[in-house]
């Protein structure tokens, strides 16, 4: 038992030992700012290098043996000895997943606190000025992005279905909702695009449109988000990633896909339904 | 002794560019953390000397408005974002995992990330000075100054776009604290048997993910108005400057207690090793860092009494403020206590926690003074409150860092500093700073705004303004001191052990500078020192009365089994 992290410890770290990823990344992200303040192209090769760097950090997660395969068979047994001596109570798998686990709640945390910022401001925007919206500010149409709003909030059910099956082993199930999904995100986001295209109104035009377009805009960028991800579970499970005991990268996308669901509904209620 | 590593790892035989590019070993990137944001420290003394130089003299031509402002801002924003925040990141990255027994933090890849993204970010805002346009409105940007009719050049699109990004590191950095110490403490430490330490980084870490959102969603505004053609903080179709400072200083004032949390952690740590005693007061440090972290967030407008807030929230804001100094004072008389009737070693990072202590408490008085709403009418935007803030981020979080590198770089390099040095590093900036910043009071109580490149002769500042310019020297001398110190340390050092202090907390408990894996055995703790009871089998703290409610030694051992499982 003593030898179980004496010798073993260096194999089953709990995660992958070393990674030109996080380095890439942020050479994609600080490229987009170089665009920013010279030309925009260089922002545009700065998105796509990030885009790569998020999928090759994801697939390296998932590169070889589980970690749980190559676990000495002491650790999967959960046992636990004496002072001084290793410790685990259950398979390392589920130490990492209960740790990113936690990561996605937190991360989860830091953007709701960033959308309850965006919408405190424009609370207080709101509430501060004495018309609203301002002068020549538009009165939004409720009909059509009503049927875009309920098209977003069915998303959700195939999300939830998605990881329901695969928690039963069910892959067909959880490929068929994944994809359902992403397409009812996609058609709320081309609803948008024509919402913004047929609007009438700019960023420009006061206040009340400059906020309606951030946080609309943020929103719609947290979708493309998530159906980015919805997608990379989608191509992962074509791959057989995920078991009825292996499927955190579902819970993953199924629950981010839930709290875009949610902002939307708050956004929705302060931005048309409160005019 | 019984130390839980094994083999001693050279940094040298190691320093393979390509493995520091791609290591995700939380201690590698800890060192960059720290070797980087000490870097970015010295640019902030340049710009410091620079702006000192300038004042000596009435009507000295050293350097123009426009640079002089982009001087002031850049030291500001370096000495916060790119130095104080991401060097306590380095030492917390590096000493965190190892004092909860852990092998390394939860998302190690995330953690190389977070450090990438700021360095970047900081070399991004530094690359301006190239283009002449570094960021010149403070660095608290207020608007409508920040907009681009005022502003049309780049300088505040760099200030900004890295800021942004600079939140996106620290978030990063701080949810991989936060679950690193709830998920990876190893068995037995229970959230009340952890190091102060650690305490003070995982309510750094909350403090961040809560507060840094409102900067983001500042920052956001600011470039939808810039690039965008927005009105969010131009008054006019319902646009409000005034919104641009709420959301600054809801995360501003926060900001302050992420800078002194960590260094108050520090000071909990070396403080009991150096004074021979427990901590006193454990439950008490431990609960009123939360109670700070959260009174933080409720203080903010304290930095817009000038602006003409209602005259009750004003009332309200300065209560709230003032009630701030009930933890900290709670903090500072523990400390003394667990200095009181101890056997006190005057170690050069025993002198940096005694001199953090003493000087903190004239910044923390300071800050009390603002808070009354008149006084502050009086002294707002004057020298006096550089001289506030210099005393709590300078006295206070600068001279905690220090104690925590005095005390932890051995365990880094494997070499011991030379305390002579250490010594005369410590008298120097004590010197140095106080002659800086003290006359700063006198300055701003005489009328001496902040933020202006000159001034006429015979209004009474120039003397003053000397005495700092000298002092300013002086810390210049004093780190170089300590840089000295550092690299003769790495040649000609003596080697540190395990255990140079004879301390009771877990990363003494491994070899200096640790194996790439920590801890060859996973270290079991039953008390809140548990290395003192490794050392000590025939009288452990869990035998006695810690925590004194644990009366039985049967239970305490039931509880150490039934503990959180933790592990690797």
């Amino acid at each position: 038992m003593t030898q179980v992290l004496g010798e073993d410890i260096e194999s089953i770290a709990p995660e992958v030992q070393g990674s030109h990823w996080p380095i890439v990344l942020a050479i994609a992200l600080t490229l987009v700012l170089v665009g920013l303040t010279t030309v925009l192209v260089i922002s545009l090769a700065g998105l796509a290098l990030a885009l790569v760097a998020l999928v090759a950090w994801v697939a390296q997660r998932f590169q070889g043996p589980s970690l749980v395969d190559h676990a000495p068979a002491s650790v999967l047994n959960g046992a636990s000895q004496g002072a001084g001596e290793a410790v685990f109570e259950a398979p390392l798998e589920v130490f990492t997943i209960q740790s990113s686990r936690w990561g996605l709640v937190w991360f989860i945390a830091s953007e709701a606190i960033f959308f309850a910022n965006l919408i405190a401001a424009y609370l207080y925007l709101r509430v501060s000025s004495q018309t609203w919206p301002p002068a020549g500010g538009p009165h939004l149409d409720l009909l059509f992005p009503s049927v875009n709003t309920a098209i977003l909030l069915l998303s959700g059910i195939p999300a939830y279905y998605a990881h329901r099956a695969i928690k039963r082993g069910d892959i067909r199930g959880l490929r068929i909702g994944l994809v359902l999904a992403a397409l009812l995100g996609a058609v709320f986001l081309v609803g948008q695009g024509y919402e913004y295209l047929t609007a009438g109104f700019t960023i420009r035009t006061n206040v009340f449109t400059a906020a309606f377009f951030t946080l609309t805009g943020f929103h719609g960028a947290h979708v493309a988000a998530g159906i980015g991800i919805l997608l990379t579970v989608f191509l992962l499970s074509l791959r057989g990633r995920f078991s009825a005991q292996r499927n955190f990268a579902v819970e993953v996308a199924s629950t981010y896909w839930h709290f875009v669901d949610i902002v939307w509904i708050v956004l929705f209620t302060i931005l048309y339904l409160a005019q | 002794m019984t130390g839980y590593g094994e083999t001693v790892p050279s940094l040298r035989a190691e320093a393979d560019v390509w493995t520091w590019i791609t290591t995700t070993d939380h201690k590698r990137i800890g060192i960059l953390y720290m070797v980087s944001a000490f870097v970015f420290f010295l640019g902030g003394i340049v710009e410091a000397l620079l702006m000192r130089t300038q004042l000596a003299v009435a009507r000295n031509t050293l350097l123009g408005p426009d640079a002089y402002n982009q001087i002031f801002t850049m030291h500001g924003t370096t000495m916060i974002f790119l130095f104080l925040m991401p060097m306590q990141a380095g030492l917390a990255n590096y000493v965190l995992p190892l004092m909860i027994g852990a092998r390394d933090m939860a998302f190690p890849r995330l953690n190389a990330f977070g450090y990438w993204l700021f360095l970047f970010a900081g070399l991004f805002m530094y690359s301006s000075f190239l283009i002449g346009a570094a960021p010149n409105a403070g660095w608290f940007a207020y608007a409508p100054l920040t907009e681009v009719q005022f502003s049309p050049g780049l300088n505040i699109d760099f200030w900004a776009l890295a800021i942004l990004l600079l939140g996106i590191s620290s978030t990063a950095g701080a949810i991989n604290f936060i679950v690193t110490t709830i998920g990876l403490r190893t068995r037995g430490m229970s959230f009340n048997l952890m190091p102060l330490f650690v305490w003070a980084t995982l309510v750094t870490s909350l403090i961040i993910v809560f507060a840094m959102p409102s900067l983001t969603t500042g920052v956001v505004l600011l470039l939808v108005d810039r690039r965008l053609g927005g009105t969010f903080f131009t008054p006019g179709d319902g646009g409000d400057p005034l919104l641009w400072q709420h959301l600054f200083w809801a995360f501003g004032h926060p900001e302050v207690y992420i800078l002194i949390l960590p260094a108050m952690g520090v000071i909990s740590e070396v403080l009991p090793v150096f004074a021979r005693k427990p901590i006193f007061g454990y439950s008490f440090i431990a609960w009123s860092s939360v109670a700070i972290g959260f009174l933080g967030f409720t203080v903010w407008a304290h930095h817009m009494f000038a602006v003409g807030l209602p005259i009750i929230v004003q009332a309200l804001f300065a209560a709230s403020s003032m009630i701030v100094a009930v933890p900290t004072g709670v903090k500072i008389f523990n400390w003394i206590a667990t200095l009181w009737g101890g056997q006190i070693s005057l170690k050069t990072s025993m002198l940096f926690a005694i001199g953090f202590i003493g000087q903190f408490v004239i910044g923390g008085i300071t800050g009390v003074f603002l808070a009354v709403v008149p006084f502050d009418w009086q002294a707002t935007d004057s020298y006096f409150v550089v001289a506030h803030f210099h005393y709590v981020l300078f006295g206070g979080a600068l001279f905690g860092l220090f104690a925590g590198l005095y005390y932890w770089l051995p365990k880094f390099t494997g070499r011991l500093l030379d305390e002579r040095l250490g010594i005369l590093h410590f008298f120097l900036i004590l010197i140095g700073f106080n002659l800086t910043f003290f006359p700063m009071h006198l300055l701003g109580l005489m009328g001496m705004p902040r933020r202006i490149y000159t001034y006429a002769p015979g209004l009474g500042w120039d003397n003053l303004s000397l005495v700092s310019a000298v002092g300013g020297f002086t810390i210049a001398l004093s780190v170089s001191v300590f840089i000295w110190n550092f690299f003769s340390s790495l040649r000609h050092g003596q080697a540190a052990g395990d255990d140079p202090w004879d301390a009771w907390t877990l990363e003494w408990a491994t070899t200096s500078p640790p194996p790439p894996h920590n801890f060859s055995t996973v270290p079991i703790v039953r008390s809140r020192r548990p290395l003192w009871d490794l050392k000590h089998p025939e009288n452990p703290d869990w035998r006695t009365a810690q925590p004194a409610r644990d009366a039985s030694v049967e239970s305490k051992e039931e509880r150490v089994d039934a503990g959180p499982r933790r592990g690797y």
